[in-house]
């Protein structure tokens, strides 16, 4: 905390950036929701694999209500297990966690079993890699995944889109529902999924100016020093102390 | 390593652009069909003279076959609402004798070849194949006339669009017509129910995953279905109109205006193809038969020709088979030398549905007993049974598929000679006989079965009160329950034009009896008479039953 208050502080020393109308965010998830975007986007939450083909036993999470809670989309259940029913032949052999990915177009897979601990794992370089590994939340509810999510790597929102000088910021709605949260933005972090504390240095201060759930617009209160934007991908410290008092 | 980090920042950019969607393919409109027939390794005459059709009654025959299927796998057009292409066109070979000439995504290939016929139906994108359903039927030179029966034609068409990956268009109300009896006045072959849930989708191909992508939007749960009215005709009495609905969460309104949206039943495409291959195997037999005997087109019209044929017909369903058990039960020696045979004949359709007849036979087993003086007697049992009786049947619509309530009336023969206490001098065995002659029985009998296209499975209880004729009088009362399984095994194989199937059967009885030799006539002095012996005995075994 000490670090980020640091941080902080030297940045009010960098120049304002300018002030314009904020886009509408309903507007601009539409817009947004349509283009690719930053990893994790979409994700598929299960319980366990089965056989080579058979059908995976995801877990019982409606889309909609991990939606309300995150800026990532939850895969659809209904159709994956479908499309397995509409391609059973070309699934017959296919290894059960490239399956998941293959049925669900998820970037990111939570294995969540009812005992032990949870697992995100990814697809790099057409290879299933298994991104952390930790203990799993107290309840399995949407909101709490969520949490569960983000504070697993290391981060509280990351950069969806950008236009002037607003962000588009995709968080938990828990995180985003104080009304002007500033947040840091972490240097040279867009190509980061997991963030390590000595690595967050900051980019820019940003203050949130509107929420919809798990997505919010951000404006650039200023940028760092040598910093001219701040590029989709990069990720958020959001500060949690105003956020705290606001809910008390 | 100073570049490093740009790499890896590259390879994870390269990781984002592929984990980003696709560009959406397009989804799923209704498109035409091309039905082409192959006629592979079978030559058809120019005059027929191997007892088929000529060259231009095959060319007809197959014309109309492709119309009439091709219409039934129309949207809208199709049994149960089923129906998923626009229109068919026609081919022979190369050559187009129906419909449009385009080159559409859809091919129904019918390949007619010696060893049998084959419908195969594929989704060809960018020139590649794409299997989704087949239906295999035996072969025969009659088989396009088979087409003129609209019950076949819906059964072929719903064999194979419950095996694609959609089957109905949905429109809201969502409604599809009955099943076809074509120009019957009843089905003449195992009718699929409508499935009881659709889901709702919309339904892409996806051409870099070579795969169906499919948007479940709901479901539908079948709601209401009409049965068909008898229409009397010039010539005959036939069936018409009848319907199935759905009912769909009026949520999906808006939905189901944007665009195309597919439904398939929601166990999956192809959760029924074993039991449709079945139904058309068995019809395409059945229709064989009745063309090879020169009397299809009766039998379509439900006029078909000889008595047997006729008799059968109006049994619709049933069995008739043979068992044989063995006692089963531990303890006593005489009944453990019994076995018994039967005789069952159930008829479960048409007009005498529920009627049922059953011989039991116990042939005569003995036992020598002793008594702990040295004294000897004989033992012996034996009896029949005669059963009519007259099933009450209804559908409780959970647990079990029926529920039966019969009762019945019968003549029992019962004779046996059976131990007896002897009080007085209980050193010496003592038997007596019980011979009741003809004796009058009712019966009531409920059952509960379990049911299904290949087994029937039933538990039953009974109680049954027999009097005897004889002056002297005497009873024999019986409390039965026991457990029978039927299992469709073996070939299917017509005659008169019915395809009898094989089937095998296993069966347990537990019988509590107990006989009452009614009035002792010429006692001894001292002698008291004895009026009645209980006795119980359970039988397990199996046998063979034909079923219509």
């Amino acid at each position: 905390m000490v670090i980020l208050r640091a941080i902080l502080l030297a940045l009010l020393v960098a120049a304002p950036a300018r002030a314009q109308d904020a886009p509408n965010l309903e507007d601009w998830l539409k817009k947004e929701r349509k283009e690719a975007g930053v990893f994790p986007r979409r994700i598929a939450f299960v319980s366990g694999f089965g056989e080579a083909g058979e059908e995976p036993q995801f877990l019982a999470m409606a889309p909609a209500d991990f939606e309300k809670a995150s800026y990532i989309r939850a895969a659809d259940v209904k159709s994956a297990l479908w499309d397995l029913k509409l391609n059973k032949a070309k699934f017959a052999e296919t290894d059960p966690k490239e399956l998941v990915f293959a049925l669900t177009g998820a970037d990111t897979v939570l294995v969540a079993p009812a005992k032990g601990e949870w697992e995100l794992l990814r697809k790099e370089d057409g290879k299933i890699v298994s991104v952390l590994k930790m203990k799993k939340p107290k309840s399995a509810a949407p909101p709490a995944v969520a949490e569960w999510l983000v504070a697993a790597l290391g981060w509280d929102g990351v950069v969806l889109d950008r236009s002037t000088d607003y962000l588009l910021v995709g968080s938990t709605a828990s995180i985003l529902k104080t009304p002007e949260i500033q947040a840091l933005a972490v240097s040279d972090s867009q190509a980061k999924l997991k963030l390590a504390a000595d690595e967050r240095k900051g980019a820019g201060l940003l203050s949130l100016s509107e929420s919809d759930g798990g997505f919010g617009v951000f404006d650039v209160v200023f940028l760092g020093q040598g910093v001219k934007a701040i590029p989709p991908g990069t990720k958020l410290i959001i500060e949690r102390k105003k956020n705290e008092k606001a809910t008390k | 390593m100073p570049c490093a980090p740009l790499i890896r920042t590259l390879l994870l950019l390269v990781g984002f652009a592929a984990a980003a969607p696709r560009a959406r393919a397009a989804d799923i409109a209704p498109e035409p069909v091309k039905i082409v027939l192959v006629a592979k390794g079978r030559k058809v005459p120019k005059d027929g003279d191997d007892g088929g059709p000529t060259q231009a009654q095959y060319q007809k025959g197959w014309k109309r076959a492709c119309e009439q299927l091709g219409e039934a796998m129309t949207t809208g057009l199709g049994p149960w609402g089923f129906g998923v292409f626009s229109h068919a066109s026609c081919f022979r070979g190369k050559k187009r004798v129906g419909g449009s000439d385009e080159e559409p995504s859809w091919e129904l290939a019918v390949v007619d070849a010696k060893k049998g016929v084959t419908l195969s139906l594929a989704y060809v994108a960018e020139g590649a194949a794409v299997p989704v359903a087949q239906l295999k039927l035996p072969a025969s030179q009659h088989f396009f006339e088979f087409f003129e029966d609209d019950e076949f034609v819906d059964g072929v068409a719903f064999a194979l669009m419950e095996q694609m990956p959609f089957a109905m268009k949905v429109a809201n109300p969502l409604k599809g017509r009955h099943w076809r009896a074509g120009q019957a006045k009843d089905f003449k072959y195992t009718m699929p129910d409508p499935p009881p849930e659709l889901l709702l989708y919309r339904l892409a191909w996806d051409k870099d995953g070579g795969r169906w992508k499919s948007r479940v939007i709901g479901a539908a749960k079948r709601g209401k279905l009409t049965e068909p009215r008898k229409k009397k005709t010039e010539k005959n009495t036939i069936l018409v109109g009848g319907d199935v609905s759905y009912e769909i969460d009026p949520a999906l309104a808006d939905e189901l205006k944007t665009g195309d949206v597919w439904a398939q039943d929601a166990r999956g495409p192809g959760a029924r193809t074993k039991e449709m291959a079945k139904i058309i195997k068995d019809a395409a037999i059945t229709l064989e038969a009745q063309a090879e005997n020169g009397s299809l087109l009766n039998f379509l019209k439900g006029t078909s020709g000889s008595l047997l044929s006729n008799l059968f017909k109006t049994a619709a369903v049933g069995y008739v088979g043979l068992r044989y058990g063995l006692e089963v039960l531990p303890g006593n020696d005489l009944l453990k030398k019994t076995h018994i045979f039967s005789l069952l004949v159930e008829i479960r359709g048409g007009p005498v549905k529920g009627l049922r007849y059953y011989y039991d036979k116990l042939p005569a087993a003995s036992q020598t007993l002793k008594g702990e003086n040295g004294s000897t007697a004989k033992s012996s049992i034996a009896w029949s049974r005669h059963v009519i009786g007259y099933s009450f049947g209804f559908t409780p619509g959970f647990l079990i598929d029926r529920l039966t309530i019969d009762p019945k009336l019968g003549v029992w023969r019962f004779d046996a000679t059976l131990p007896v206490p002897n009080d007085a001098d209980p050193q010496t065995v003592r038997v007596e006989r019980f011979s009741l002659g003809n004796t009058f029985s009712l019966a009531l009998e409920v059952g509960a079965e379990l049911l299904s296209s290949w087994y029937t499975l039933r538990g039953w209880y009974a109680i049954d009160g027999g009097y005897s004729l004889l002056k002297t009088g005497g009873t024999v009362s019986s409390n039965r329950f026991g457990a029978d399984a039927f299992f469709t095994a073996g070939p299917t194989f017509p005659v008169f034009g019915i395809p009898f199937k094989t089937a095998l059967l296993a069966f347990y009885v537990y019988e509590a009896v107990n006989v009452s030799s009614g009035k002792k006539e010429n006692l001894q002095p001292g002698e008291v008479a004895i009026s009645s012996v209980p006795y119980s005995a359970g039988y397990a075994g199996g046998g063979l039953l034909i079923t219509w």
